[in-house]
């Protein structure tokens, strides 16, 4: 059985955050399904929708709150709203077949790219006619100094054939 | 029985072609009317068809002919055109097609009602028969992937076009254009330039490169006048300055010739008419596209690919959907939809028949004949221009053109006349012995006595040294095996065996509109005088053709209440591309070119944006409300903001919630008030023939889907025609004509051939004039009737997602299963997969609202084929509420392991929960007829991570 959980973190902004806790779904085969991620004046606050087999919960959620100290965690299993802010550097959309680990791949990729992710939105859904399940995500990120943006968009079109990136200043 | 006497005359016409071409009878008719207690069909559209929108005139189509009459009508019109032996070339050839692909792909409704191949499971046979043709493109354009296929030759350019100025790293804004390029093909490209701002420089691009600043370059190959030239410096040259090079390519010649993948080029576009389809005036034909292997996601199309099924078998689907317009909407690499697979199939075919051998002595036969003409024509004293050649060569006739074509018509040729002094000479696989004496004796004289079988023995055809092909080519089995027509037999009905299409079952697929397609309404496709004409052939050998096209001009006129109509668009999407450059070129002419906003609903066809993206203008989206009509609040906030920009609105009628939204009339008026042209989508025109006129009620522009409302087949993907309706004043904004400089002057033409797929046209007129009056607005009631019955019979098992104030439909209805999704954890997927194993087409899944299935039944779908539909999604909710009572197991259970193939159900181990029986035969009438899925469900992502897009080889299928 796969329970979901929704998860809201926050805390004091730095880079890597979202990489940690998409690593660490999929470590625990967890599954990200939607999420909203933001940062305000330097504080970071997210609230994420993930799946996860019932008998990983547990070492799932003493990891997630090991690892990631320096933020406040909250976990609850049931639906929850959804908060959502913006603060603009570039635009990014991706669409994509979904598949498990896609946002970490994805967000290590960011991470190596020099960017922080200001803001993402995710979701999950059925590709009209064809009927395939569908990653989407709009993630809002800046760039460190000495990355530039069509370096990111190259390394993300290779990461794989299924993943389509369109790339908008923001 | 009645035993009223009857007179001769009824009797004679007393059958009925509506009779036939509608599903229910009146009595099938009368029981599903009262379960929706309604007393007639009147009743029935008095309830459903909002008043105001209510067509008040007669249409005015006379009363409907019988199938022998409507034969009879268009054999007159056949024999009105006069077919000469066209020797134009321009990209369009005689061909054989090989008798034994004419009935068994061509006339066969396995291969011509199919759908597009979104159900893998059910198109595997189709679709490995347009992998080889992907094959076969990649292959002998010397390039790594093709698609399956392009609409023609000349878009299939103009989508070159924009490939390469997604993918080249070059800032330029220019793209050149050979001079030497068919005309077509340069006047289709700069059409689509126009609204892109990509600046056009046509030349010679051996001496004219230079100094610009390009993205592209286009070159034909051979050229259109028959020169072969050598490009490889000219390749190098473009990729220094970052560019990348389209080739147009003829595939037979690259049997011989160095292919563009070999010679530097980065994408090749073509037709493959010329491989055993018919020339039909201009279509459908297949163009083809072909790329390199880092390009491939920027390839417009279909793309077929190779993936796994459940139990780890080779399978395939459509690959890289990710591109496509139902996906990315204005951000589409393409707008492309149906495009043109059944003529795929058939080219595909002539290859897997003659294989790389045969094309190979067909090309040296085309190539012999013109060296033998080019000799006898010079020993003659005429100097022929074009030093190497493959199956054109031009003649400096030195002003005396005029003269010599004449002669060659009154010989019964078509040659083709450059300038007064210059003619070119095309051959093909057809020419024989007879043909080229002929033509000898056009020039030479009567008495020329040149003979063939003297000269043919001073000449030795040679392609320079660079120029020859050392590479081989289809080498896979498939084009090696079936040679012998029995083999070929057989391979075509294996392939057809594997698939499900109209002539198995329903295909209840919402916005498609999968009705019957009569064979004598498709009879006429074949017949040579229709088949035969060459698309720049002297319109007065065409007359048969110009009498069909205006008389279904004024047909289409009359069923949808427009002024005037544009058969050129090869599909719907390009009709919509077509509508909005008539829109926006009013407006252009009204000093108003700065309106550039095309306000599009959120529940539109992926089409509306990306073809208005590509006519230039910016997409806004504008919500529906809970009801799935358009929000008018929301339109009024979007005019109001958007007003002195806004060029159009485009909507679709009655709207893709499949309900007639009865605020059309006031949307069109605000649209109006505020500037704005309405473009009304008629891909649902099925629900209105007769009864509503979008050309009355507020639209200025429609597409109509031929192959949907007027009963072109699909063809698995295509041919499909999407004429385009206007008003009176946007009728000069009409496209163009190539070739024929006597069209519309405003707009440019949007497909190669003056009347698109012209071919495929005798189809809708007589399917128009078989109905009748009558029979169209009974067609459209009883679809309107065959959707509400079925929404009726299902809505207590599916919640029905939108439907009028009265609880009414239109043509189709879409059933909400997110609640299950949620609830059960079943998905949309596993219903559709397991309709298969009942024996149906899935309906459309997920559009245009994610997590949905949209069922259109049509007319043509009797009371009792739609019982048997509804029976098995009832049988199917019950093994839902199976699962969600615990009854079943949450994931071994028939619907997540839908489809079940044979080879799964007659396993020795059966690990499953449930029992053989039920994953087989979960009604009892399927032990009598079943359709076995060929292969488990198909893994969509592992096709896109692990992507061939070409026959595999053959230890391929034994790994996997
Ligand atoms: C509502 C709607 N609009 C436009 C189209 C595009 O038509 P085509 O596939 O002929 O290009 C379709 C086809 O499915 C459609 O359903």
């Amino acid at each position: 059985m796969m329970k979901s959980l929704v998860i809201t973190l926050n805390g004091d902004d730095r880079s890597g955050i979202v990489e940690s806790l998409s690593k660490i779904i999929v470590q625990h085969q967890g599954e990200w399904v939607e999420s909203r991620m933001a940062n305000l004046s330097g504080k970071f606050a997210g609230i994420l929708l993930a799946k996860l087999p019932e008998e990983n919960c547990d070492t799932f959620k003493a990891t997630l709150k090991a690892s990631l100290q320096d933020l406040n965690i909250t976990i609850e299993s049931a639906d929850s709203s959804k908060a959502q802010n913006q603060q603009q550097c570039y635009k990014l959309n991706l669409v994509g077949q979904d598949r498990p680990g896609i946002i970490h791949r994805i967000s290590s990729l960011l991470v190596k790219n020099g960017a922080t992710v200001e803001d993402l939105e995710s979701e999950v859904i059925d590709a009209s006619m064809s009927g395939e399940q569908l990653f989407k995500a709009n993630i809002t990120l800046c760039l460190a100094e000495g990355y530039t943006i069509e370096a990111l968009g190259e390394a993300l079109e290779q990461l794989a054939n299924e993943l389509i990136v369109d790339i908008e200043l923001g | 029985m009645s035993n009223t006497r009857l007179s001769f005359e009824q009797l004679q016409n007393s059958d009925r072609f509506q009779d036939r071409h509608i599903g229910p009878d009146s009595k099938e008719q009368q029981a599903m009317l009262e379960l929706l207690g309604l007393d007639s069909l009147q009743a029935l559209i008095d309830k459903v068809v909002p008043e105001s929108i209510r067509r008040q005139d007669v249409m005015a189509i006379d009363e409907g002919l019988t199938e022998q009459q409507s034969l009879r009508a268009l054999k007159a019109m056949a024999s009105r055109n006069r077919l000469l032996k066209s020797c134009i070339g321009m990209g369009y050839y005689n061909t054989f097609t090989p008798p034994t692909i004419q009935r068994n792909i061509l006339e066969n409704p396995a291969w011509y009602t199919a759908y597009t191949p979104y159900q893998a499971e059910i198109s595997q046979g189709r679709m490995e028969a347009m992998l080889n043709f992907q094959t076969m493109v990649a292959e002998l354009s010397g390039l790594q992937l093709a698609n399956a296929s392009m609409l023609d030759e000349a878009t299939a350019c103009a989508e070159a076009m924009t490939l390469c100025q997604r993918m080249s790293k070059s800032k330029g804004k220019i793209f050149f254009v050979a001079d030497d390029c068919h005309p077509q093909n340069i006047d289709v490209v700069k059409t689509r330039a126009e609204t892109l701002d990509i600046r056009i420089v046509t030349g010679n691009p051996l001496t004219d490169l230079n100094d610009l600043d390009i993205f592209g370059v286009l070159l034909q190959y051979p050229g259109s006048t028959g020169e072969i030239r050598d490009y490889r410096a000219l390749c190098e040259l473009a990729h220094e300055k970052k560019a990348l090079v389209a080739v147009a390519a003829d595939l037979l010649s690259l049997t011989l010739l160095t292919p563009p993948g070999e010679f530097g080029a980065d994408v090749a576009v073509g037709n493959t008419q010329r491989f055993g389809v018919p020339l039909g005036y201009g279509g459908p034909h297949a163009a083809y596209m072909a790329t390199r292997d880092e390009y491939k996601r920027s390839m417009p199309g279909r793309l077929i690919g190779l993936s796994i099924d459940s139990h780890g078998n080779p399978a395939y689907r459509l690959a890289l959907q990710t591109r496509e317009q139902h996906i990315r909407r204005e951000k589409a690499t393409s707008n492309i939809c149906t495009a043109q697979a059944l003529l795929a199939v058939m080219a595909s075919m002539y290859a897997v028949y003659h294989g790389p051998a045969g094309l190979k002595k067909i090309a040296q036969r085309v190539q012999l004949s013109t060296a033998i003409l080019a000799h006898g024509l010079e020993l003659s004293g005429f100097s022929v221009l074009t030093q190497n050649y493959f199956d054109t060569i031009t003649l400096d006739v030195s002003g005396e053109a005029e003269q010599y074509i004449n002669r060659a018509v009154a010989s019964g040729y078509n040659l083709r006349k450059l300038n007064a002094d210059q003619i070119s000479i095309a051959l093909d696989e057809t020419i024989s012995t007879q043909d080229i004496e002929i033509l000898w004796q056009v020039f030479a004289g009567d008495d020329c006595g040149l003979s063939v079988a003297e000269l043919e023995n001073e000449v030795n055809p040679q392609i320079p040294e660079a120029l020859q092909r050392s590479s081989v080519y289809l080498t896979h089995p498939v084009f090696n095996t079936h040679h012998s027509e029995t083999e070929l037999m057989r391979y075509m009905r294996h392939l057809a065996d594997k698939d499900l299409a109209l002539d198995r079952a329903m295909i209840p697929l919402g916005s498609c509109t999968m009705k019957l397609n009569a064979v004598a309404e498709l009879m006429p496709v074949s017949w040579p005088e229709f088949g035969g004409m060459h698309p720049y052939a002297p319109l007065d050998q065409a007359q048969g053709y110009a009498q069909l096209i205006e008389e279904l001009e004024q047909l289409l006129c009359a069923a949808t209440g427009y002024d005037a109509v544009s058969l050129q668009p090869n599909s719907g999407a390009q009709g919509e591309y077509a509508g909005l450059l008539a829109i926006r070129a009013y407006h252009e002419s009204r000093n108003e070119g700065h309106r550039d906003v095309c306000l599009i609903p959120a529940s539109a066809h992926g089409t509306n944006p990306a073809s208005a993206q590509m006519a230039g203008m910016k997409v806004v989206v504008v919500s529906t409300d809970q009801h799935g009509n358009i929000s008018l609040p929301d339109l009024k906030a979007r005019l109001e903001k958007h007003g002195d920009q806004l060029s159009a609105i485009m909507i679709t009628y009655p709207s893709t919630h499949g309900v007639f939204e009865a605020s059309v009339v006031e949307v069109c008026e605000l649209v109006h008030q505020y500037g704005g042209q309405v473009y009304i989508d008629g891909a649902n025109m099925n629900a209105m023939v007769g009864i509503c006129s979008p050309g009355k009620f507020g639209g200025d522009v429609s597409h109509l889907n031929l192959h949907k409302t007027f009963a072109i087949p699909h063809g698995g993907g295509g041919p499909g025609v999407g004429p385009i309706g206007v008003v009176e004043h946007l009728k000069p904004f009409l496209p163009g004509y190539s070739v024929f400089k006597n069209g519309p002057q405003h707009v440019g033409p949007v497909s190669g051939a003056p009347w698109g797929s012209a071919g495929v046209l005798p189809i809708s007129w007589a399917y128009i004039k078989m109905m009748g009056r009558e029979g169209l607005i009974q067609a459209t009631q009883v679809a309107i009737l065959n959707a509400n019955y079925l929404a009726h019979r299902l809505k207590a098992y599916f919640p029905v997602l939108y439907s009028d104030p009265n609880g009414m439909v239109a043509h189709e209805c879409i059933l909400d299963l997110r609640p299950i999704k949620e609830q059960t954890g079943i998905s949309v997927d596993d219903i559709a997969k397991r309709l298969i194993d009942y024996g149906f087409h899935a309906p459309t899944m997920s559009f245009p609202v994610p997590g949905t299935l949209m069922i259109e039944p049509t007319e043509s779908e009797s009371k009792q084929e739609i019982d048997r539909f509804c029976d098995a999604m009832i049988a199917i909710k019950k093994e839902i509420d199976s699962v969600q009572s615990g009854v079943m197991d949450k994931t071994d259970n028939p619907l997540k392991n839908a489809p079940h193939t044979v080879d799964a159900v007659t396993a020795d181990e059966w690990g499953h929960s449930y029992s053989r029986s039920l994953a087989a035969y979960p009604v009892a009438s399927l032990r009598a007829a079943k359709y076995w899925s060929p292969v488990g469900r198909v893994d969509n992502v592992y096709g896109d991570k692990n992507l061939v897009c070409s026959c595999p080889a053959i230890s391929e299928y034994e790994t996997a």
